[in-house]
């Protein structure tokens, strides 16, 4: 039997208790339609929906079975981990070799994200900085940290000639305020 | 005494590192130079385009698509690119698969390269490019006697962290846009 589950952000920054009846009926409305239009989808078990109700705008940031998304969240975990293997030289063109507890900020500030937004890819510079970057339409973000050991979120509309840049003192830095601000960017 | 052909004796070293070219007006001025002059033909002008290789696992992220930090060569040594006009894709593409496979020779512990496409981007969106108001960019014409298309894009001034940062997502955002298959 398909259950279909509206959440609010599972470790993150709203409660859906305070999402409109509007926004829900239009979230349930949609969860339907992907259940019919993808046979996937309605067979899954745990269909999960993410509303984030702020300013009265509904926004569905990631639909996927929880199983899923927790599956492809572990591999960009594990790609991340795999960076602290890495030695000087890893491209064969003299990139420095990531710091491994710049690696393990980057896997805590991560696990500080609802594990329904939108999923992020790792990159590695060969200057030693480490960290995911999300592209969406115009929408583009990266949290990275340099070879020097400073975190930094940077959010740009690729529209516009410039972005902001946010430095993230700690991986606990990453709190409900800027979740809020990371989704409704990518939104 | 100054040197004749400032840029084509900077490029022609080895050990050069972007950081120390001159001063952004400077910069423009070395744009009218060429770094080869029996064998250029000429300085690169606003209405070109430029051919990027985009190698596999290099420049590639875990969708198959540029990352945004794999061209930090315009603050290293300068992102090489051939000039559409005077370069082949046949002969871009030649070029790009030698060079791989002695990559691949010398590097037989490392993953194994492939030529995964070009990047053709605008010289003229590539310098329009602005940090606080002045030029982010500049592109040289570094023709060498085996390549007489050969360009450097390399970033110019002094850039603080935002400034890297809009400077290199900007031209992520150029390079995948204009992606084609080799």
């Amino acid at each position: 039997m398909t259950s279909t589950i509206i959440s609010g952000i599972e470790r993150g920054s709203s409660n859906s208790s305070s999402a409109p009846p509007k926004a829900l009926v239009l979230a349930l409305a949609i969860a339907m339609a992907g259940s019919a239009l993808n046979p996937h989808i309605q067979e899954s078990p745990d269909l999960r929906i993410q509303t984030n109700s702020h300013d009265g705008v509904l926004q569905i940031s990631s639909i996927g079975t929880k199983a899923s998304l927790e599956a492809q969240w572990a591999r960009l975990r594990s790609r991340l981990a795999a960076f602290k293997e890495y030695r000087l030289n890893w491209n064969g063109e003299g990139g420095v070799a990531p710091n491994p507890e710049h690696v393990e900020a980057i896997l805590q500030a991560l696990a500080r994200l609802p594990i329904d937004m939108s999923i992020p890819k790792p990159m590695l510079s060969d200057d030693g900085e480490v960290g995911v970057y999300w592209s969406s339409g115009n929408a583009f973000a990266d949290l990275t940290i340099d070879s020097l050991g400073e975190m930094s979120l940077y959010l740009r509309s690729l529209d516009e000639e410039g972005g902001v840049l946010k430095v993230l003192p700690s991986p606990d830095a990453i709190d409900e305020r800027v979740i809020h601000e990371l989704s409704q960017h990518l939104a | 005494m100054a040197a004749e052909n400032p840029c084509a004796e900077f490029f022609a070293r080895l050990d050069r590192k972007i950081e120390d070219l001159p001063e952004p007006d400077v910069c423009t001025a070395w744009e009218a130079l060429t770094a080869c002059p029996e064998h250029s033909p000429g300085p690169v002008e606003d209405n070109e385009e430029l051919r990027r290789r985009i190698i596999y696992p290099t420049h590639i992220d875990t969708a198959d698509a540029p990352s945004p930090v794999c061209f930090s060569d315009l603050w290293s040594h300068g992102l090489s690119a051939d000039r559409v006009e005077y370069r082949t894709v046949g002969q871009s593409r030649a070029d790009a698969i030698g060079a791989i496979d002695d990559w691949n020779f010398d590097n037989a512990d490392k993953p194994k390269r492939s030529l995964r496409g070009f990047a053709i981007v605008s010289v003229s969106d590539l310098r329009r490019l602005k940090v606080n108001d002045i030029r982010a960019l500049a592109i040289f014409d570094t023709a060498m006697p085996t390549n007489s298309s050969h360009a450097d894009v390399c970033a110019v001034g002094r850039m603080d962290k935002l400034a890297k940062r809009d400077l290199r997502t900007s031209v992520w955002h150029f390079l995948k846009k204009g992606l084609v298959a080799a």
